[in-house]
């Protein structure tokens, strides 16, 4: 029995499985599990996937993304969690997906041939200055790029397009950031860091469905 | 007074409230409105927040693709093409070794002399593949010989899977004169002072020339060493010494203790190299390994 759950369009069944609706039916891209029910067509969201997903498995009560929301992807590699975050956003709202290789840009391209609320742009988080001109401000902004100054991107990029009172929402990888260093350590590290900055709302460590990642989500002030 | 704001999606003309008076391509606007001043950083921050409300997404969208498609379109290939051939040259090598071993024993049913003396691969594939089975064991001057009586369609399923992989040790060898040839005009420094293999399995490593060329030459020395590196930093293991480059012949050759040094100067001259190539320099390989074969000696 699929029922809507405490996120804002992003459903769930008995045994704590994950589904947004489909914005395209009939259309999916990465092999998902389809389920056709009352709701519609619903698309199967993994947490092993999608960090997104798994911090919403984690327990996390709001992710703050709802219909009509504009966002900011930084490190949208192949677009799986954005087409889950374009579901969820629906035909109201908007994502400018970002990635700094010409690979899977390739795919995102793919997804916004389908998915009218995707732009693809292939820049590099570090520069926000380069891809300012082709971004508007946003509700959000999410990241999951894996760099060992990602930190000090989000809060570039927060303070350059994010909206006061907006959220931002950050996967950190430990391994990216400090091999030497005990996971632990590193997000307490980043933490600190975004804490200057920005009011924590929300941590959660994504063992066992990502490992050595967490996740926070801060608002602006 | 007026703002002039130029985006993706074209240029916007502004009032001083940021309400949008026209909008079009930038040439049209700057002669339409002559008196209009280019915005400042926190005009344009503000005028984000404009834009957002202004539902212009659409615009966004397709402009955004076509953007992204053109960059895509127009990226030089060379760095590419590299990875792929290099890759692809391993993969088939990897493949082939693999094949050959089941291949070996299934023709070891066969003519088990043939099977173990042959004890180079590409070579046991061209004999079989050229010789039948008489001829095969009179020239190895086999007597007796263990191999079973088989009919000739088990035979025949024997030497279809050895002429596949002799097509791909010739698939293999195509493989290395094209990349040779491609390297020899784009990075042809580095390809002189270290060979094609290991010039391109660096370059795949450091993702292309440009990154490569702006690698210190430390990271050179243990391109290709990462796990040992890692083992390194994290749990205190000896530090490697070298990476890809223990394949070139001046650190190879080294004596044990020598190595360490060899990889060294190697990986020094080597970035030089790639520096020289990437920003179009001259041709100083030669006299650069002259030096290192000197420093060696």
């Amino acid at each position: 029995m699929i029922k809507p759950s405490k996120i804002f369009e992003v459903f769930m069944d008995d045994k704590w499985r994950l589904y947004t609706k489909n914005l395209t039916p009939g259309k999916t891209f990465f092999h998902e599990t389809i389920v056709h029910d009352k709701n519609g067509e619903l698309r199967e969201w993994d947490p092993k996937r999608s960090k997104l997903a798994a911090t919403i498995a984690k327990g996390a009560t709001n992710i703050f993304i709802r219909k009509g929301s504009v966002v900011l992807y930084l490190g949208a590699a192949h677009g799986y969690t954005p087409s889950y975050i374009s579901d969820i956003v629906g035909k109201e709202g908007f994502i400018f997906a970002l990635d700094s290789a010409p690979r899977v840009v390739r795919d995102l391209v793919f997804l916004s041939n389908d998915r009218q609320n995707i732009a693809p742009i292939l820049a590099d988080a570090h520069h926000p200055e380069q891809f300012a001109s082709g971004v508007t401000e946003v509700d959000i902004v999410y990241q999951d790029v894996a760099q060992r100054d990602q930190a000090d991107i989000f809060l570039k990029n927060c303070d350059e397009f994010l909206v006061s009172g907006g959220y931002g929402l950050i996967a950190v990888k430990a391994r990216s950031v400090d091999v030497t260093m005990r996971p632990k350590q590193v997000f307490e590290e980043v933490r600190r860091i975004i804490e200057r900055k920005m009011t924590i709302v929300d941590f959660r460590v994504l063992e066992p469905f990502q490992k050595d990642h967490c996740f926070i989500i801060a608002k602006k002030k | 007074m007026k703002l002039l704001f130029s985006t993706l999606i074209g240029a916007f003309v502004t009032d001083d409230n940021l309400r949008i008076i026209e909008h079009g391509s930038k040439d049209q606007l700057v002669k339409n409105h002559r008196d209009a001043q280019a915005a400042n950083a926190i005009q344009q921050r503000a005028f984000r927040a404009v834009l957002k409300k202004s539902n212009l997404f659409q615009q966004y969208h397709v402009e955004a693709r076509q953007h992204a498609i053109h960059t895509i379109r127009t990226l030089p290939p060379q760095d590419s093409l590299i990875n792929h051939a290099i890759n692809s040259f391993s993969e088939l090598n990897e493949a082939a070794n693999m094949l050959v071993k089941r291949c070996r024993e299934w023709y070891g049913l066969y003519a088990p002399e043939a099977a173990h003396d042959l004890y180079d691969n590409e070579l046991f594939i061209t004999k079989i593949c050229e010789k039948n089975r008489n001829a095969l064991l009179k020239e190895l001057q086999v007597e007796q010989s263990m191999g079973v009586e088989l009919a000739q369609t088990d035979v025949d399923e024997i030497l279809a899977l050895a002429h596949q992989i002799k097509q791909m040790y010739h698939l293999r060898t195509m493989h290395e004169e094209y990349l040779a040839s491609m390297m020899k005009r784009y990075c042809p420094n580095t390809n002189e002072l270290c060979g094609t293999t290991i010039a391109a399995q660096l370059i795949e490593k450091a993702g292309s020339l440009k990154r490569l060329a702006l690698l210190p030459s430390s990271t050179i020395q243990l391109l290709g060493a990462e796990k040992a590196l890692f083992r390194h930093i994290t749990r205190g293991a000896r530090s490697p010494k070298h990476g890809f480059i223990i394949n070139h012949p001046l650190v190879s050759k080294a004596d044990r203790k020598g190595k360490g040094k060899a990889a060294r100067a190697l990986a020094d001259k080597i970035s030089m190299c790639a520096r020289l190539d990437y920003f179009k320099g001259e041709y100083l390989a030669p006299q650069l390994l002259k030096e290192l074969e000197e420093k060696l000696a």
